[in-house]
């Protein structure tokens, strides 16, 4: 597990946010008047102040294990092939959610759903079982349309270009 | 008795026995499938529930815990492979039944077991939760100060391997909460002149992108390089034990729910340590210790009656103070807010007929448990083999939705796609994120109690150090601190001590 250099490069980055943080906390955020009253800045002030102590605690610590251990911190990485195809699913994945919201506003929830189904089962799971992908896609869309707009009554959006539902 | 009668009516109304079954059914099935956690089923089933009446999405949302908390028994004993962290001790002898051809009994034993374990959790729960709430209404802005402080503590007790890591996460979680409008003063907060980020990151949007995203990013990535393990599972009953051999293990089965019930009204413990301190208990104590974890059945009774347990005995700090012992309950929590129901002292005398109808809908998600188990469990069989990258497309359509119906708002979609991938970064970098949940169901209450305790003092801390209570609970939380930092150390100084002694 490449845990020393993970744990610095975490420590650092979250220091980075920890100290923008406050700055833009400190710049934007008025302070209380004082007397008891403690104001909207203090707290998330605070927060980053702590966030950048307790990161740079987690990099002193990664600095010090590294001396201290037996292999001078000897850290295995995933093979390039891995670490590419983890990204290419989590970025998908993310991209997809994204997609999803905006095209559930402007084709409805109807269009948008089996095409979200359509291009997981393509591009993540790389599917090409055309009788899986339909069956899913026309499953989820129904059963969802089913289960929570009609039984649960919740509020499916019907689009704005294309209005279905 | 007009409240129970109240009560009666909302707990057996049709809506409710339906929604008490439904969320039975969908925790059975999430928590028997391993790696989906009733966690993600909670955060998926909680946008439902705005569409719900609140005794109605309250039965829904228990159900799903406790048939969660139970169905992870089904592919601990069939397969070997706990279906929540809750049933892990349960692989111990549960499976070793299964290869012994005893899968039905341990199934059944472990339903029995379960239900006994949780309905005398409620008991307990039901006896000492209006106890602690009628103490706690005396409580002022500093005493709830303090006993909020108390309750992030528990981080400690979440933060899985690393404790500097929980508190990382812990503190992500309370700033992500100050994003927004403040409640008090109203001033913006890091909202960068944005009407959408004025009510700042939803909780529950913030809960489905933590929990289910960066699931499902994992089963995608164990699917493609081909490592997903092939559920076999056999085609089995449930055989409900003998009343002699319940009555045979009757005494160990009542000191497993009383040890389950005790961890679980403890903040930050949680399932598995009471299933795995049960087993430990019952080995220590059997007449045939060398027989576990080879298919004594004891091995089975002891966590599954601990595990169930706990859903009582954490019931009672969350109804009573508000104070969420773990993240399936932190859900349970925003649920009760949703509707109205705001956990406390004042939640006994302002809604006594809905506390009732949630001690009702507990014993009948015990009754469903029981009844989906022995009628139902060879479709859990058929459900353990379902590929789970299909279920993971599935979870994606669902947590789509299920932000979207929070308030019907497509930048609800997006948040919960960013809060996801922040969510997997974080599991890959190894910090935890339940201490974040923690954080964000806290936060808001934490900050406006000592905002308030200051302005009442006008600036002075005596206010927190005159109060016996609030020194009490900062107390309790040092003394959590100190235990779980000398847990962490603990390994640190026995793997010297191997060192120094080579032949130990």
């Amino acid at each position: 597990m490449p845990s020393l250099v993970r744990d610095r490069v975490t420590g650092l980055v979250l220091l980075a946010i920890a100290l923008v943080w406050s700055v833009l906390v400190y710049k934007t955020i008025p302070p209380g008047q004082g007397d008891g009253d403690v104001g909207a800045r203090a707290f998330p002030l605070l927060l980053g102040l702590i966030l950048a102590g307790l990161s740079a605690a987690m990099v002193f610590a990664s600095l010090w294990r590294k001396s201290h251990a037996p292999d001078g911190g000897r850290i295995e990485i995933k093979p390039a092939l891995e670490r590419r195809l983890e990204f290419s699913i989590v970025a998908s994945v993310v991209v997809s959610i994204i997609a999803y919201g905006y095209l559930m506003q402007k084709i409805g929830f109807l269009l948008a759903t089996p095409i979200l189904v359509t291009t997981l089962m393509m591009a993540v799971l790389k599917s090409r079982n055309w009788i899986t992908i339909a069956s899913m896609a026309a499953g989820l869309t129904l059963g969802c349309w089913l289960i929570f707009g009609k039984l649960l009554g919740a509020y499916l959006p019907r689009g704005t270009w294309i209005s279905l539902g | 008795m007009e409240a129970l009668l109240t009560a009666l009516s909302l707990a057996f109304s049709f809506d409710a026995l339906i929604a008490v079954f439904i969320g039975t059914f969908i925790g059975l099935v999430f928590g028997s499938i391993p790696g989906l956690t009733f966690t993600v089923a909670l955060a998926l089933v909680l946008p439902v529930t705005f569409a719900l009446q609140p005794a109605t999405a309250i039965a829904l949302l228990l159900g799903t815990y406790i048939g969660g908390m139970t169905g992870g028994s089904v592919s601990a004993i069939l397969l070997g492979i706990p279906g929540t962290p809750s049933a892990a001790a349960t692989v111990l002898d549960g499976y070793p039944m299964t290869r012994l051809g005893k899968a039905s009994l341990a199934l059944g034993t472990a339903v029995a077991v379960s239900a006994i374990g949780g309905l005398f959790s409620l008991v307990v729960m039901m006896l000492s939760v209006d106890f602690v709430a009628k103490m706690a209404i005396r409580f002022g802005p500093a005493e709830i100060f303090a006993l909020v402080l108390f309750g992030l503590s528990t981080i400690c007790g979440l933060a899985e391997k690393s404790l500097l890591r929980g508190l990382i996460a812990g503190v992500i979680g309370l700033m992500v909460m100050t994003i927004g409008l403040d409640q008090l003063e109203g001033v913006q907060r890091l909202t960068f002149g944005s009407t959408t980020m004025l009510q700042g990151v939803n909780l529950l949007v913030a809960m489905i992108g933590l929990f289910a995203v960066p699931h499902v990013i994992s089963v995608f990535n164990t699917y493609r390089l081909d490592r997903q393990t092939q559920m076999q599972a056999a085609d089995v009953k449930a055989e409900f034990p003998s009343f002699k051999m319940l009555k045979q293990h009757f005494g160990l089965t009542m000191r497993c729910a009383a040890l389950g019930t005790g961890i679980g009204a403890i903040p930050g413990t949680g399932g598995p340590i009471a299933a795995f301190l049960a087993y430990d208990h019952a080995r220590r104590f059997s007449k045939r210790p060398d027989s576990f974890g080879k298919g004594n059945v004891e091995g089975v009774i002891a966590p599954e009656t601990a595990n169930n347990s706990v859903t009582g005995g954490t019931m009672i700090p969350l109804l009573s103070l508000g104070i969420p012992g773990d993240p399936a309950t932190a859900i349970v929590l925003s649920g009760l807010l949703i509707h109205g129901l705001v956990p406390g002292p004042m939640l006994f005398i302002e809604h006594p007929a809905q506390i009732y109808a949630i001690y009702l809908a507990i014993i009948l998600a015990y009754i469903a448990v029981v009844v989906i188990q022995f009628f139902g469990i060879r479709m859990f069989v058929h459900v353990l083999r379902i590929p789970p990258h299909l279920l993971g497309v599935a979870i994606i359509v669902m947590c789509g939705i299920g932000a979207f119906a929070i308030r019907n708002s497509v930048f609800d979609v997006y948040t919960m796609g960013i809060v996801g991938l922040f969510g997997y970064i974080m599991m890959r970098a190894g910090i935890p994120t339940t201490p974040v949940i923690l954080g964000l169901v806290l936060g808001p209450t934490l900050e406006r109690e000592y905002r308030t305790a200051m302005t009442l003092s006008e600036g002075k801390f005596d206010i927190f150090y005159t109060s016996p209570a609030a020194l009490l609970f900062f107390g309790l939380a040092l003394l959590i601190v100190v235990l779980q930092s000398m847990a962490n150390l603990r390994p640190a100084s026995e793997k010297a001590a191997l060192k120094e002694k080579p032949n130990a």
